[in-house]
């Protein structure tokens, strides 16, 4: 319900920076991709996207309808990764409904994708969207056969012509949770239900890691596999485990809200279990467990690109360089226990008891104003933190090397890479 | 319950009906046909209570058809059904229960591993399936002693001699309470004193006003028990009269026909030899454990020579077939030695022992003998598939001419080389068995019941195939149920009791008395 | 009230067989776009782009022909063990360790010129199969191990043993750390014509055909053949249910494999991300083949053909009608179950009767 109050708000945010970006595009012309040879592709668009909120111009409805299709790796309505680009797809329709036609292809296996790609194509689809990184090769064996359709892809690294990439990251979010964790937790062991051993949830680690030592230097993370992006009985067996072992604060990668069900469970019998969601809102499945999580807004992605495909700013021919890196700055993802909700009621009072000192200023304040303090920091157009620079003291590993030194902070390359723990993570990436 | 007490009731009725007017059941000009094959053609014949009826015929005449037919389980293509003078519509077993018509098979269908209540509860299904087990105990003791039957409700049906399990079907037959009871071939597994005990059992239910139909290929059997006898050949009724009106040679004619001449006789001669012959077959204090792990046969010991025939006698369920597949390789033997030919084959693979010039003639021709699902030409080389390979190649013509010739000189019945073998009647199959065993190069013959539901003819023939190859130098173990086959084939005669051998005698001495009764444990050698 | 009963058939002729599969074929389909149209499915569209496109369209023919190669290929191997009474699901399993030896003999070898390296890997397919059919063949011969389980399990673990290799050994230093293989050299890339895999399709024709003549004349298909319909008189006969186990594992095995070898070397080109990525679990879907087949070599053609095109039809249910992934599995039970219907109907005669 609170979602629905939202959408408004967030429907003019979206459109503001869609004309905004158009408009810059328009503007500075073709000057912005062209930049990206120099460094990584990632913060080239990340400068377009800067570089353009400020120029506002209005785009024309032209009578032409474009027709996008999503590919799905799971059902709709698995109330995870695919349900999550599902609403976001639903959003875009209503939104550009003037000119949009949208379509969707569910649980496609990975290795059909471009069978599945072709048919769309068929049908008449002029842009498409796969949501899952098994589709990368199929996409992109597509887009080279293809070249007067345009592709974009999520979560992938290969780009051509006329197929461009995205991903929203939640690293920024983790940490916010890590904060959180660190304060509430009274055995100093904080727990993750981790999916598969990939850059992308190492990052999320670590992020979690840093903001639990930020708050409580003394505090570990503790780290178990399942293996799996989709597994409860694994991962309530995860969940259980680390609850055996002490842990009293749990963050997960995995797309069911089983870790959640599990800490209410322990909460309702008096043994308190804190968790965060993830991905979805999940404050029902735990009213007195879930502290806060990380949540995804896909239509902010897909409506600036779909406005961009349909003014012409990007066409078969300019997405060689086109990735979407979208964090909090960019609103592509939020934080909360449920949209609406940065966290629950019901801990406020609790974060704002404890005190802690804020390290780049040295000022005393609570956890709760540090993360409200770092979370509109991260939300700013020219965001003023990121958890992966280090300020006066070097970010470390497990083995005590130096990951970040002080003052530096690490690049998109680096974070795509990630492949080490920071040093309060116990437990070890497997089959490296 | 109450269905059986309606049975009960309608049995009642038909006892008080009076008899020579009216047959309880009357056959009227009922036809069948398979395809192209007439399995009967205008059959006509009348049951009455109180009688033994005998339905004597050759193999293939149509015998086990009419029983499908008054069974339900066929429908016939003409003619009609009548009980107690009204026309009744069979179209099912259940049908056939329903009007007190029950056949007891020949092999029955039970489920191993379930005890004889259990399956008689999944066969009977009026009774009500979950409350049947407790019920069906009470009326199985109750059957059994009034009949002497010695089945116990929770015995396991592995454990059931064939003829065990044979009693398991006229039980069931006995608690539907059946007014008329079709028993197809039910003596071929007996021996001469169980057979005898049947017998007894068949007179009791007649007068309590059953009627009884015995299906049997055997003569004598019909001229000692029955009341009525019906020949039928080649589908037809050939003649049905009280049995006082015919006599044994009569009767042999009329199941003959045209064939009575196509019967070898058989010349049971036992040949004197000078020299001392090896052993072919040497077992040395053999144990073997049954399915359920109990010694089945304990301490066994015997030799078979060449150019002989050692008979082993014997009460089925007495070891001998835990003893037949210990020589065959089909099951492991605890302790002792089993040689062949001088070599040791003891828990060998089948393979090794027919290397070694083994040939066996099953007593489950079904399961042992054949591959029903393949055709009568590739079960000619079943054992020798590789002779008629050329490159892993198998050279189908010559297999074709191979089957052909066995064909036609084992006369066996079959539209083609290539119909599937299962097809095949049991005589036909078991001529099949015979032929393709003892046309190999053999020194030994382990032959288990070899004539078993067999014809006058096709028995004769398997005999005289037998005597052939111990002829040509073979040695034979024939392991059978048939005391009168031992005798007239063994140059030796062995009596397997428990597991044991208790009686061990050269044909010259030889007392019939002593072996019956060594059959059954009486004799303290 | 009316009484039905079965009344079971003795013999029935091909002709009978065939022309019932088809005409159960047919009500099968009309079955699903009855259930379509209650679906609330546009008639014209449904009888355009799930019947007649997948036959006109040259695009549409390519996808089908894609799983239909595999799909025979597996399911002519796993009708070998199943013609032999032994009930193998475990092609799903050699073929994954069929890619994975190809993908291990392209790194090793990346030198080698075409065509011995497209020999050897279609060997190193072969022999990747074999291996892991091996495994459940020698503990059925030797130590009589349901193979039921043994496969299935290793199903998963050859799973294991790929996501082991993506993960680790063998992820690509150029994949940001994604769990994918280097992309095979382009020596090992069997070329397709016009989008279609002719030396597959060459490949498992001819395999068909010497399969149906191993089965049928020879000796190792003799012993296979009675070791399936009666293993206790073929044992009896002296032939080696140990030999006959090893065997029809060797030769699902090998055909399996090779399976796999032509998923990597046509269509895919890596392993990963998923462990199934190289197999699309098609090794479950040939169970349903071999045994539509009826366990007859050159009827794999018909029925895998069929399978091949339930998987276009699916796509196109969701692609192309834009319908959700329920309405595939209606497709698919319909269909399946209509003809499984037909063995029935063969079997037993249905007589209705008024009483």
């Amino acid at each position: 319900m609170s979602a629905r109050n939202q959408t408004p708000l967030i429907a003019v945010l979206v459109v503001l920076i869609i004309v905004a970006g158009v408009g810059g595009y328009l503007a500075g012309s073709s000057a912005a991709p062209t930049k990206t040879v120099t460094t990584t592709v990632t913060q080239s668009a990340t400068v377009t996207m800067t570089k353009t909120v400020t120029t506002t111009v209005t785009v024309t409805p032209q009578p032409k309808k474009l027709k996008a299709a999503w590919v799905y790796v799971g059902p709709i309505g698995d109330y995870g990764w695919s349900h999550a680009h599902d609403v976001a797809r639903r959003y875009v329709e209503q939104l550009f409904r003037d000119w949009l036609v949208t379509g969707y292809v569910e649980s496609v296996e990975e290795p059909k994708v471009y069978d599945v790609i072709k048919k769309l194509i068929d049908e008449g689809y002029e842009v498409i969207f796969t949501t899952s990184f098994g589709f990368m090769d199929g996409t992109l064996k597509a887009a080279k056969e293809y070249p007067n359709v345009i592709f974009f892809h999520c979560s992938g690294y290969k780009r051509w012509d006329n197929m461009g990439t995205y991903f929203a990251d939640l690293y920024q979010l983790y940490y916010l949770n890590g904060l959180m964790a660190g304060a509430l937790t009274k055995s100093g062991k904080v727990g993750y239900v981790a999916a598969h051993p990939i850059p992308e949830v190492i990052r999320h680690i670590n992020a979690f890691a840093l903001g639990v030592k930020e708050v409580n230097p003394s505090a570990k993370v503790y780290v178990v596999w399942i293996h799996a992006w989709y597994d409860p009985p694994k991962a309530r067996a995860a969940a259980e485990s680390l609850i055996a072992q002490g842990v009293d604060v749990l963050a997960f990668t995995e797309d069911s809200p089983t870790v959640v069900e599990v800490a209410q469970e322990y909460t309702s019998r008096g043994k308190p279990v804190y968790a965060f969601a993830h991905y979805s809102p999940m404050l029902k499945y735990g009213p007195d467990a879930v502290v806060s999580g990380q949540l995804v807004r896909w239509e902010a992605i897909y409506a600036d690109i779909l406005a961009k495909i349909y003014s012409g700013a990007y066409n078969t021919t300019n997405l060689r360089n086109v990735d979407y890196w979208w964090l909090l700055s960019e609103g592509a993802v939020d934080l909360g226990a449920d949209f609406g909700v940065p966290i629950n009621p019901k801990f406020i009072p609790v974060l704002k008891n404890i005190t802690v000192t804020e390290r780049i200023t040295g000022e005393k304040m609570s956890v709760y104003d540090v993360v409200m303090l770092r979370l509109n920091q991260m939300k700013d157009p020219r965001p003023a933190f990121d958890p992966f620079c280090a300020v006066s003291e070097p970010i470390l590993t497990q083995d005590g090397k130096v990951l970040v030194r002080p003052g530096q902070c690490l690049t998109h390359d680096d974070l795509w890479n990630m492949m080490v723990f920071v040093d309060n993570v116990v437990g070890s990436i497997p089959a490296g | 319950m109450n269905d059986v007490e309606v049975n009960k009731s309608l049995f009642l009725n038909a006892h008080n009906l009076s008899r020579p007017t009216i047959p309880l059941l009357r056959v009227k000009g009922i036809s069948k046909r398979f395809g192209n094959v007439i399995a009967l053609d205008d059959v006509s014949l009348d049951i009455y209570d109180g009688e033994i009826h005998a339905l004597l015929g050759e193999n293939g005449a149509g015998k086990t058809t009419l029983a499908n037919i008054l069974y339900g389980i066929y429908q016939p293509d003409s003619g009609y059904i009548e009980l107690s003078g009204r026309k009744i519509k069979l179209g099912t077993p259940q049908d056939a229960i329903s009007y007190g018509i029950v056949l007891v098979q020949q092999y029955p269908m039970l489920i191993d591993k379930m005890t004889v209540a259990e399956n008689l509860a999944l066969s009977i299904k009026d009774l009500g399936y979950l409350s049947s087990v407790r019920k069906i105990y009470g009326l199985i003791r109750e059957i059994s002693i009034k009949y002497d039957i010695s089945l116990e409700p929770e015995m396991i049906v592995s454990n059931l001699s064939f003829s065990e399990k044979q009693y398991v079907e006229l039980l069931r037959a006995l608690i539907l309470n059946a007014k008329i009871l079709i028993l197809d071939e039910p003596t071929t597994m007996l021996t001469t004193y169980e057979r005898r005990k049947l017998f007894v059992i068949l007179r009791k239910l007649i007068d309590e006003g059953r009627a009884v139909v015995l299906i049997t290929h055997k003569v004598s059997e019909a001229l000692e028990v029955s009341d009525r006898i019906t020949v039928l050949r080649r589908g037809a009724v050939v003649s049905s009269r009280p049995k006082s009106e015919y006599d044994y040679n009569e009767l042999v004619k009329l199941i003959m026909g045209s064939n009575v001449n196509d019967v070898t006789p058989v010349k049971y001669i036992h040949r004197q030899r000078s020299a001392p012959p090896e052993d072919v077959l040497v077992i040395k204090e053999l144990n073997v454990a049954n399915d359920i792990g109990l010694i089945a046969v304990r301490n066994v010991s015997l030799s078979v020579k060449a150019g002989e025939i050692v008979g082993i006698a014997g009460v089925s369920g007495n070891g001998q077939k835990e003893l037949a597949e210990a020589i065959v390789g089909l099951r492991r033997v605890r302790s002792g030695r089993i040689v062949l030919s001088g070599v040791d084959v003891t828990n060998k693979e089948p393979y090794e022992r027919i290397k070694n010039g083994l040939a066996y003639i099953p007593e489950d021709r079904l399961k042992y003998g054949i591959v029903g699902e393949m055709s009568v030409a590739e079960n000619f080389i079943l054992k020798n598939y590789k002779a008629f390979s050329k490159l892993l190649f198998i050279n189908m013509r010559k297999v074709m001419d191979f089957a052909s010739k066995n064909i036609d000189l084992y006369h066996i019945v079959t539209r083609s080389p290539l119909e599937r073998a299962k097809v095949l009647s049991g005589g036909n199959i078991q001529k099949l068995i015979v032929s393709r065993e003892l046309g190999l190069n053999t020194k030994v013959v382990l032959a288990h019941n070899p004539t078993l539901g067999l014809d006058i003819a096709s028995a004769k023939l398997v005999h005289n195939e037998l005597l052939n190859v111990r002829d040509r130098g073979a040695g034979i173990l024939l392991i059978s149920e048939d005391l009168d086959e031992v005798i007239k084939l063994s140059d030796r005669i062995l009596v397997m009791y428990r597991g044991s051998i208790v009686y061990d005698v050269s044909r010259d001495k030889l007392s019939i008395g002593d072996i019956e009764k060594a059959m059954l444990g009486l004799l303290n050698a | 009230m009316p009484e039905v009963r079965l009344l079971r058939r003795y013999e029935v002729s091909n002709k009978l067989r065939i022309a019932t599969y088809i005409v159960s074929f047919i009500l099968g389909v009309i079955l699903f776009i009855l259930v379509e149209i209650a679906y609330g499915a546009d008639f014209n569209d449904i009888l355009f782009k799930l019947f007649i496109k997948p036959i006109t369209s040259y695009e549409d023919l390519k996808v089908t022909l894609r799983y239909f190669i595999p799909v025979g290929i597996t399911s002519l191997g796993l009708l070998i063990t199943y013609r032999a009474g032994i009930y193998s699901i475990g092609a799903e399993g050699q073929l994954v360790l069929g890619s994975i030896f190809v993908a291990w003999v392209a790194y090793s070898f990346a030198s080698l010129e075409k065509p011995i390296s497209i020999v050897m890997a279609l060997l190193a397919g072969v022999l990747g199969g074999v291996m892991w059919a091996l495994i459940p063949g020698v503990l059925k011969g030797f130590l009589n191990v349901n193979e039921v389980l043994t496969t299935l399990m290793l199903n998963f673990v050859a799973y294991s043993l790929t996501d082991y290799l993506i993960y680790g050994p063998w992820r690509s230093p150029k994949s940001f750390n994604f769990p994918l293989t280097e992309p095979l050299n382009e020596s090992y890339i069997i070329p397709t014509y016009m989008g279609v895999s002719i030396i597959g399709i060459a490949i498992m024709i001819s395999l068909i055909v010497i399969i149906n003549v191993i089965i049928k004349y020879t000796s190792i298909g003799y012993e296979i053949r009675a070791y399936g319909y009666n293993p206790a008189a073929a044992y009896a006969a002296g032939i080696s249910p140990r030999k006959v186990a090893l065997l029809t594992f060797i030769l699902s095995g090998a055909l399996a494999g090779l399976a796999g070898a032509l998923q990597l070397t046509t269509v895919h080109y890596r392993l990963g991300p998923k462990p199934w990525s190289v197999s699309e679990s098609l090794g479950y879907t040939s169970i349903i083949a071999a045994w539509l087949s009826r366990l007859e070599p050159l009827a794999i053609l018909p029925a895998s053909m069929l399978l091949a095109m339930l998987i276009n039809g699916g796509l196109n249910i969701k692609a192309s009608l834009g319908q959700p992934e329920g309405i595939v599995n209606l497709m698919n039970g319909i269909i399946l179950i209509t003809l499984v219907a037909t063995e029935f109907v063969l079997n037993y005669r249905v007589v209705i009767k008024l009483r």
